[in-house]
């Protein structure tokens, strides 16, 4: 249970059931119980995107410190993040630059657009310790995907160095890369004080590896590790993970055990897993309010999907990748096609702007790339969670009805960018940053053109003087 | 300062003030605020840009060469979501009869969304492009569409 002592063996079975946690949120059993486009959100909210800062190169990740100091940080495709200043200046001095801590080149491989430095995360107490941690694609570990931790000089809080990056540098997790797409990215701490990990199937399409549905890979996985120790020890399993022990070495009892005890036995799981059955959770957030963690889990041809766990979970949910993409069935081949649900269903979902093969194109409410921005307790919104596509600009929001008792999904403005992610700051309002970094047009991560910082406020809450977006707001 | 209006299909589909005697202004399809023609800094405003600017109307529409030249940035710019044959993927189709934008239909609103940017990952090619090669990339959209 996060946030609660250890539970041997806890939820090693899958856990089909609805949970049923407080505020009276269910997680849906049925298809037709999970929010698509069309609804409304209880406080019906309206946002504006208000600028905070331009000229960040392919911006992929944003995140705060947690130390009352106001900063912003905001992580840049390349490899480095930068500082954002209360008043929206960006700092010239990269906050870590890992093109240049390497002599030989770059530490962050980025040829292909989903490759570079996706997060920052900052511990818990990183007011005392100083500790953060990246995750990014490496260019010497030929595209495998690392967790570092680095450690913030107090003297040079703006900056660590190239020195004191070299110093301080603790390899947490390598973790091989098979092609060079669907990585995930964001890396989070959870109420728990555990780092959550976003970890991808590892690319192609169609997961070629069966990642989603196998237990003895880190791919398609949510991660959830302690880094709480020894320096000489990268990490630790957290006793309650849900399969800490389920591949532990033990002597062999064939009878006076139940089915259940025995379905517990995961030859070869890997430890480190939370959640899995994902494709590519690139963004995922835990509501700071109530503890509660949403999951934008990327889609494939035809539907995004988002997933959500109260605080309450005991890990071990299959979000149904490869087999399911929301509600829907892998691979799809039609409107009607019929398969098992396989696992826990999402909250909510919504369509491509071709739903199934071959079907006539959306006008409305379709997306392509599900981009987890931030859960907002404001602006009339009570746990929402925002959700931003890479391709239609539209921002969504995901939110318990408790008048309906169902989940609702609200579109609450077009914009005209990508949004590639998003985090809350110190005040607890959402941001999100856009990159014009796509496929074919990428021309590199500094070449492109230059992406920005936005703050989601409610509308009614945009001063003078305040930089907005041009945005569609619905009907 | 004067009211310029371009009619096609019978139907109006920009109405602009023009601030000089002869050039329409283009307008953004998300607010349908003026969109900033002013060239970049060493652009080179030929003919064409000129030609279009005063009518609306694409002169590289049929041209060889230029749509020759259109379609290799179009396949550098445009493909990885459009698709080669322009039916869309990731972004919408430009072939079918349903467009996202019903501005596409003349050259004046295609050029509104290539230059300044519709919603999402339209961005606005403003960026990228020259606006020489946005109307050589129009031009080359031009023979994918149905007729």
């Amino acid at each position: 249970m996060r946030g609660s002592k250890a539970l041997l063996f806890a939820a090693a079975a899958m856990p089909l059931v609805a949970v049923m946690p407080a505020w009276g949120q269910t997680i849906p059993k049925k298809p037709e119980e999970v929010a698509r486009p069309g609804g409304k959100l209880p406080g019906n909210p309206k946002l504006a995107l208000v600028k905070v800062a331009d000229g960040l190169n392919d911006p992929t990740g944003v995140s705060v410190a947690g130390d009352g100091s106001g900063r912003i940080f905001a992580v840049e495709r390349v490899g480095r993040v930068k500082v954002i200043t209360p008043d929206g200046k960006i700092l010239p001095e990269p906050f870590l630059d890992l093109t240049k801590t390497n002599p030989l080149g770059s530490e962050v491989q980025t040829g292909f657009v989903e490759q570079g430095l996706w997060s920052i995360a900052f511990h818990p107490k990183f007011k005392d310790n100083g500790y953060v941690f990246v995750h990014y694609a490496s260019l010497p570990f030929n595209g495998a995907s690392i967790v570092a931790r680095y450690t913030v000089d107090k003297a040079s809080p703006n900056q660590i160095t190239k020195d004191q990056a070299n110093k301080s540098v603790k390899v947490i997790m390598n973790v091989p890369q098979p092609y060079y797409n669907h990585y995930g990215g964001r890396i989070a701490f959870g109420p728990d004080g555990m780092l959550y990990i976003g970890r991808g199937d590892g690319g192609w399409e169609g997961d070629p590896l069966n990642a989603g549905q196998r237990l003895d890979t880190l791919l398609a996985k949510l991660l959830r590790i302690n880094v709480d120790t020894a320096d000489d020890v990268a990490y630790a399993i957290p006793k309650d993970n849900p399969f800490a022990r389920a591949d532990y070495p033990q002597m062999m009892s064939l009878f006076g055990i139940t089915e259940e005890g025995f379905s517990r036995i995961k030859i070869g799981a890997r430890p480190e897993t939370w959640a899995y059955g994902l494709r590519n959770p690139y963004m995922f957030h835990f509501d700071p309010k109530s503890g509660d963690l949403f999951i934008a889990d990327v889609g494939q041809n035809h539907w995004e999907e988002i997933n959500y766990q109260p605080r309450s979970s005991k890990g071990g949910e299959n979000y149904g990748w490869n087999l399911n993409m929301g509600t829907k069935c892998h691979p799809m081949k039609g409107a009607n096609d019929t398969c098992p649900q396989v696992g826990v269903l999402p909250i909510a979902e919504y369509p491509h702007q071709e739903p199934y093969p071959g079907a006539p194109k959306l006008t409305q409410g379709w997306g392509c790339s599900a981009q987890g921005l931030g859960v907002a307790n404001y602006g009339g919104m009570d746990k929402a969670y925002l959700v931003g596509d890479w391709c239609s600009g539209r921002v969504w929001g995901i939110e318990w009805d408790k008048g309906a008792s169902k989940w609702q999904m609200q579109e609450l403005m077009q914009a005209p960018f990508q949004f590639t992610a998003g985090a809350t700051d110190e005040k607890g309002y959402v941001l999100a940053v856009n990159c014009y970094c796509f496929y074919l047009e990428d021309k590199g991560p500094v070449a492109n053109p230059p992406g920005a910082l936005w703050r989601l406020l409610p509308a009614n809450e945009v001063a003078p003087g305040m930089e907005t977006a041009k945005v569609k707001l619905p009907n | 300062m004067r009211v310029v209006c371009v009619l096609a299909s019978a139907v109006i589909l920009a109405c602009a003030a023009s601030v000089s005697a002869q050039e329409l202004t283009f307008r953004s399809i998300i607010d349908k605020s003026p969109l900033d023609v002013t060239p970049k800094p060493g652009e080179v405003v030929t003919d064409a840009v000129n030609a279009f600017r005063r009518t609306g109307q694409n002169p590289y529409t049929g041209k060889a060469d230029a749509v020759a030249q259109g379609k290799k940035l179009y396949i550098e710019y445009c493909e990885s979501c459009h698709m080669s044959d322009g039916s869309g993927r990731m972004g919408p189709s430009l072939i079918e009869d349903y467009h996202v934008y019903e501005e596409i239909k003349t050259d004046a609103g295609l050029f509104e969304i290539v230059f300044g940017g519709g919603f999402g990952a339209m961005q606005p090619f403003s960026k990228r492009l020259s606006q020489d090669e946005i109307l050589k990339v129009m031009a080359y959209v031009r023979t994918l569409m149905k007729p």
